[in-house]
């Protein structure tokens, strides 16, 4: 009898302890106010957009143009969608933090820039006696021969195969920012001797240079802000990384040849400056919208006398690519141009938006 | 050396008679000054006192009932068979039992003289050492060893002792189990020993102990409104009686699962984000796993038993059917989900207290069949988790079977 009584009494104890102590948590959220949503006029006619009703959905993406992030939302339900971009800026700085620096700056929209930002020529080189011809690629786009412009804003991967008259030939590749704010530049003066003696120097523009990483046909040299040392006589490429005070870092390169001097192609970045940008698209806005199947953009159309203000903006969440997403609340009046016509539309609205910043 | 007395005495007068007490007033008010002043304290240790003597006073005094009543007709007996050689075995009726005795005071007395509790009956008979044994058969009283008589007549007057009777009359209570040993209860010093006194009044013979094991099953009405849903539920017992002739106290604990069909939370939650995703969830609590206490207090009318008690209960664990339907429309995404999960308890509250009222009925071999009714005072539904409210004083009846144990000592 005992025995079961205190077989009883454990079985008792051991259930009410795994009862009392095992406490399932069901987690059941509760309803929320719509997060993302656009409301307001286009072309006087109202319209509500709201992510999770009707299908609408925001998107949140980084878009590239011409190697320039473009952070974007696009709030759409299939019939219409509004899409908000945010150029980077500040691209020569590496450790540019775009989401605190588009808090600093007084957005603006982008404009679609008509004019050449610059002008790549075989006769920019001083031995262009010496070369045959130029094949220019940009970001590995096939541009033209000898003579390219290139309008548009962008970061550019710009290389030039050039054929020399005495039938060799080299590639020399360059990083152009164009219709962008450069915060410092340089540009390498090099010479070389017959023997394979390189003296070689930066000559920088808007900043100061604290150190520079001399580099032939990928091995280092001696680091500092100007190299004279014997290299081998069959080199070709040289490389600086320059880095400046104010956190730029730009690398520059140029070809030498000790063995034919009238091959040396000289850095070719200085086109960056020649026409001297007149813009800096540096946090400008876009924005597009397509309704009906008719696509509107900003840029084309004339928004001198438009406003974009933020008037929040907090960090959200990530997003399904695991990207960081800031929520942007703003009071926007545009005009927006039809993509494939002439038509110019006004829009008003307010918009919680959400965009990819990176 | 040793001091003799003569001169410890002559050390002592010497030294009281250098030493000289002068009488200070002040010394008095001092003394006055240290005494307690009230001393409202006392009270409780004197109702303590009072208290404590009056129930070990009172116990003796319910128990010589008791020990009348449940005697009276085992000294009846005795009593008869002592003073008549041989009875023929006839047909009992307690009336008529009654009558026969109610009308001989005197012999009573003589009777309770020598009567004695079964317990000290059968701590003398096995004090002795005897192994004559009466057994109470449905017509007949028998003693198949003893002195070497195969059959040992009944006293005058008792025609027959019918069994159940036979046991009220042995032991005095119906919750003195004694079943199953009431065949062969040893009773030889009853035969042999005329002058057997009433002598051993310790707490365990004032107080019979037993233990009971029961199964329980029950419905109760919903614990939320508006339901039409009845729950039902069941489990096992187990706890310890305290016996006195009229009156029991009980003690045990009782697991349950009630069973439920109307507990339920149905909950639609859209949660907004880059879209927004739908949720229906659907908790069912299929089951609640109690601990329950038992505190009675009953009064016993021979194999009737009218109870009062409380029934405090803990809910320590549950079955909860868990449904949850994610849809999101723009995706076009849906996911459905279903388990089981125990011990989810966010929905219920835990602590309950039942005041109940019952009624048992004694069978034979140690077997009793109840029921219980009670009243759920505390809310035990957590609103915001179960559809519906509280329901206000929910009803329950619970039957039960039990079998009591009587532990020897």
């Amino acid at each position: 009898m005992k025995t079961q009584l205190y077989n009883y009494l454990l079985f008792l104890s051991i259930g009410l302890l795994f009862g009392a102590c095992s406490k399932e948590k069901i987690e059941i959220p509760e309803s929320n106010n719509p997060v993302f949503k656009v409301e307001g006029t286009m072309n006087g006619e109202s319209f509500s957009l709201v992510a999770g009703d009707n299908d609408a959905y925001m998107h949140t993406m980084t878009q590239n143009s011409n190697g320039v992030n473009v952070f974007t939302g696009i709030i759409d339900n299939g019939d219409l969608s509004f899409e908000l971009g945010v150029y980077d800026g500040y691209l020569d700085v590496l450790s540019s933090n775009s989401a605190a620096q588009l808090l600093n700056v007084t957005p603006i929209y982008s404009k679609r820039q008509l004019t050449p930002l610059a002008n790549l020529s075989k006769d920019m080189f001083d031995n262009s006696a010496n070369i045959s011809q130029i094949d220019w690629y940009v970001n590995d786009a096939f541009m033209g021969v000898n003579n390219v412009e290139i309008i548009e804003p962008g970061n550019y991967n710009v290389c030039a195969m050039i054929s020399f008259m005495d039938g060799s030939s080299k590639t020399l590749c360059n990083e152009m920012i164009l219709g962008y704010q450069r915060s410092a530049n340089c540009s390498i003066n090099s010479l070389i001797s017959s023997n394979g003696f390189l003296t070689a120097s930066i000559d920088a523009t808007g900043g100061t240079v604290t150190n520079v990483e001399w580099i032939v046909d990928g091995v280092q040299l001696t680091a500092g802000m100007n190299v004279q040392q014997y290299i081998p006589i069959n080199s070709s490429l040289l490389e600086a990384i320059v880095h400046f005070s104010n956190g730029v870092v730009r690398t520059k390169r140029v070809l030498v040849n000790a063995l034919n001097i009238g091959n040396n192609v000289e850095d070719f970045t200085e086109a960056e400056t020649s026409i001297g940008s007149v813009i800096n698209r540096d946090f400008n806005v876009r924005l597009k919208v397509n309704k009906g199947g008719i696509q509107y953009e900003s840029e084309s159309a004339d928004n001198s006398s438009s406003s974009i203000v933020l008037t929040n903006y907090q960090y959200y969440g990530k997003n399904a690519s695991g990207n960081n997403v800031y929520k942007v609340s703003a009071e926007i009046i545009a005009n927006v141009k039809e993509v494939n016509g002439t038509n110019v539309v006004p829009v008003s609205f307010q918009a919680e938006f959400g965009i990819e910043i990176q | 050396m040793s001091w003799t007395d003569e001169e410890i005495d002559k050390v002592f007068n010497e030294a009281a008679g250098k030493q000289v007490f002068d009488y200070k007033a002040e010394y008095w008010k001092e003394m006055e000054a240290m005494l307690p002043k009230e001393k409202s304290k006392d009270f409780l240790w004197f109702f303590t006192s009072i208290l404590f003597v009056g129930m070990i006073g009172f116990m003796p005094f319910l128990n010589s009932n008791k020990s009348l009543n449940t005697t009276a007709k085992l000294n009846r007996d005795l009593a008869t068979y002592n003073t008549s050689p041989k009875v023929e075995t006839v047909s009992s009726k307690e009336a008529q039992n009654s009558n026969q005795f109610t009308g001989n005071e005197s012999q009573i007395d003589e009777l309770n003289k020598e009567a004695v509790t079964s317990n000290a009956i059968e701590k003398n008979a096995t004090e002795n050492g005897a192994e004559n044994k009466l057994t109470l058969n449905k017509n007949k009283v028998s003693n198949n060893s003893l002195f070497g008589q195969s059959e040992l007549p009944l006293p005058n007057g008792v025609e027959d002792i019918n069994q159940n009777e036979a046991k009220e009359s042995l032991v005095g209570n119906e919750h003195f189990d004694i079943n199953g040993e009431l065949e062969t209860l040893t009773v030889e010093t009853i035969l042999t020993e005329s002058s057997l006194q009433a002598r051993d009044f310790s707490f365990s013979n004032l107080v019979r102990t037993s233990f009971y094991i029961q199964g329980i099953a029950g419905l109760s009405q919903s614990l939320i409104t508006p339901s039409d849903n009845i729950s039902n539920n069941y489990g096992i017992g187990l706890g310890v009686e305290f016996n006195k002739p009229r009156i029991s106290f009980i003690l045990g604990m009782n697991t349950l699962v009630s069973n439920h069909k109307d507990l339920e939370l149905n909950r639609v939650a859209k949660v907004y984000g880059f879209g927004s995703e739908t949720f229906n969830y659907n908790i069912d609590y299929k089951s609640i796993y109690n601990i329950e206490g038992v505190i009675d207090l009953a009064y016993n009318i021979r194999k009737h038993q009218l109870r009062l008690g409380l029934r405090p209960s803990y809910s320590f664990s549950s079955k909860v059917r868990f449904s949850k339907m994610q849809l999101d429309v723009v995706n076009s995404f849906k996911n459905e989900e279903r388990s089981d999960i125990y011990g989810f308890m966010e929905g219920i509250n835990r602590i309950g207290l039942k005041p109940t009222i019952g009624y048992s009925f004694r069978l034979n071999n140690g077997m009793a069949f109840g029921v219980n009714s009670g009243i759920q005072l505390m809310k035990l539904v957590n609103e915001d988790f179960i559809n519906g409210v509280n329901n206000k004083l929910p009803i329950d009846c619970q039957v039960y079977l039990r079998k009591s144990i009587q532990i020897r000592k």
